[in-house]
């Protein structure tokens, strides 16, 4: 068998549900490709992610790191929170780097605003490609292939000001098929070894979607999900039963696009023989605990994904909790993946955290705990999976356990959170503490 | 791997600072502190690349995508 380090795939799509996906729930069948490939290969059924939005989550998939406590910024401080992954970024030798290191030519296409230059994202590719509207990549008009959207832009584009907000609201129709020409052809012109990486935006709330995947949601319906949905949050209203029918439906047409997407790629990276890695960086709400989107919950619909390894030489499902955060080490292992055990890097106790790190969970197969400033609580997934009802008080001894758990997480992070600041300071005082 | 000699004293003060911690052991600690070290030092010596052309419409391509509003 040849030793030759192998190319590495990896697809990030935002906001998939695990549930949504056949392969972990039978009853679902959006997503025919992705079961396939999971089945033909390392299907993992019980992938955790660290936070529940992309800022929580990817920064720390990509280090192996949970971010750090800084007083620097607040939520309501984008600019901080951007710096903040920025900074964590430039503090280990993340993924990207790993495989530059291992002499890969690496490239990257990100349809995700945290996920940029300005967080430090681009660090460690040789080719970055920020997919947005006013990108300095690729031009606005492969955000999408669809007419209406072209001929929408030309026309506003055209209007003095900016009407509507449309310079922003174009990202809504970042759409795989508009850049899928610019990633086959960036396929054809890596070296090998070669780590590509997708991070797509198609499940990403607003759910708009192209017709050829629309099954469930005529156009209007497709819109009017979307402005009802953006009319209740701005009122801060509870969304009506039948547009939140009508959401659910549009996420399960934009589950089918990403499904389309896994299988247009497949076909064009099947010549180069690519180990494939397939993930949602943190899952989507539907209603569930009144939530629609991702919020800072740390609830099942947020943190369970769907995660998959394909064409690494062997079939196996992993039923251990695989946390993404572990996923930097299981990476390092397929360049040359003959003797890449799956359930190697799976963990008994999962930690997760919301992007301020006020509440955090720790996930077992049975159990979650969450805990915040003010209280802690406990599911028992088994027995209540929609996580309704608090046992903390009738299962003390298992309280305890993970609250202890929970301690020796968080005074982990106390004390890298002071080598980070020491080096900080070392660094800013000219090698002098 | 590479071996590293540290004084007897560091090594039992590595040992204190590691108790009821996620590190596996005084190596692990001592690997993560060190290699934080070495990466950030590294790159302070390194030509930064500038951030994205413009940062204009950042705040809004958030806002369009739900991430501000906590």
């Amino acid at each position: 068998m040849s030793k030759d380090p192998r190319n590495v795939v990896m697809v990030t799509a935002d906001s998939l549900r695990a549930d949504h996906c056949g392969f972990l729930n039978s009853e679902s069948s959006l997503t025919p490709t992705i079961d396939r490939l999971a089945e033909d290969g390392i299907a993992f059924s019980q992938a955790i992610a660290p936070g529940p939005r992309t800022p929580s989550s990817v920064p720390v998939t990509f280090t192996g790191e949970f971010m750090s406590d800084d007083d620097a910024w607040t939520m309501e401080d984008w600019e901080g929170r951007q710096s903040r992954i920025n900074d964590h970024m430039g503090r280990f030798v993340h993924l990207s780097e790993q495989f530059q290191q291992q002499g890969y030519e690496t490239a990257a296409f990100t349809t995700n605003p945290w996920t940029t230059r300005d967080s430090n994202f681009h660090s460690g590719f040789d080719d970055f490609n920020r997919v947005s509207a006013n990108s300095p990549d690729i031009s606005s008009k492969h955000l999408s292939d669809s007419s209406l959207f072209k001929l929408a832009d030309a026309g506003i584009e055209a209007l003095p000001g900016d009407p509507g907000g449309w310079s922003s609201k174009k990202e809504w129709f970042s759409q795989w098929p508009g850049y899928f020409d610019l990633i086959q052809d960036r396929l054809n012109s890596l070296s090998e070894p070669f780590f590509l990486w997708m991070f797509i935006l198609d499940s990403h709330q607003p759910y708009i979607t192209p017709r050829r995947y629309r099954e469930e949601s005529a156009a209007w319906e497709m819109y009017y999900s979307i402005m009802r949905y953006w009319h209740g949050k701005s009122n801060d209203e509870e969304l009506p039963d039948r547009a939140a029918k009508l959401t659910q439906q549009a996420y399960r047409d934009a589950v089918r696009s990403v499904d389309g997407f896994v299988e247009a790629l497949q076909d064009a990276v099947d010549p180069f023989d690519p180990v494939t890695v397939f993930f949602s960086d943190h899952g989507e709400a539907l209603g569930e605990h009144g939530n629609f989107g991702h919020k800072q919950t740390l609830y099942e619909e947020n943190l369970r994904v769907p995660m998959f390894i394909h064409n690494a030489g062997m079939t196996a499902t992993v039923d251990e909790q695989q946390p993404l955060r572990s996923l930097p080490e299981v990476l390092m292992e397929l360049p040359n993946p003959e003797e890449f055990d799956p359930h190697a890097h799976t963990q008994q106790f999962v930690v997760s955290q919301t992007e301020a790190n006020r509440k955090r969970s720790v996930r077992t197969s049975r159990w979650k705990l969450v805990r915040t400033d003010d209280k802690t609580l406990l599911y028992d997934l088994q027995k209540n999976p929609e996580e309704t009802l608090s046992v903390a008080d009738t299962y003390p001894a298992v309280t305890e356990s993970l609250v202890d758990v929970l301690d020796v997480h968080d005074a982990t992070q106390r004390e890298k959170n002071v080598v980070g600041d020491t080096v900080t300071e070392l660094l800013a005082n000219g090698g002098k503490l | 791997m590479a071996e590293l000699s540290i004084p007897d004293d560091l090594a039992e003060r590595i040992d204190s600072r590691v108790d009821h911690t996620e590190f596996e052991s005084s190596d692990a600690f001592a690997t993560y502190v060190l290699s934080e070290v070495v990466t950030r030092a590294e790159r302070e010596i390194e030509i930064t690349e500038a951030s994205d052309v413009s940062r204009d419409g950042v705040e809004e391509r958030l806002q369009s995508l739900g991430y501000l509003e906590e």
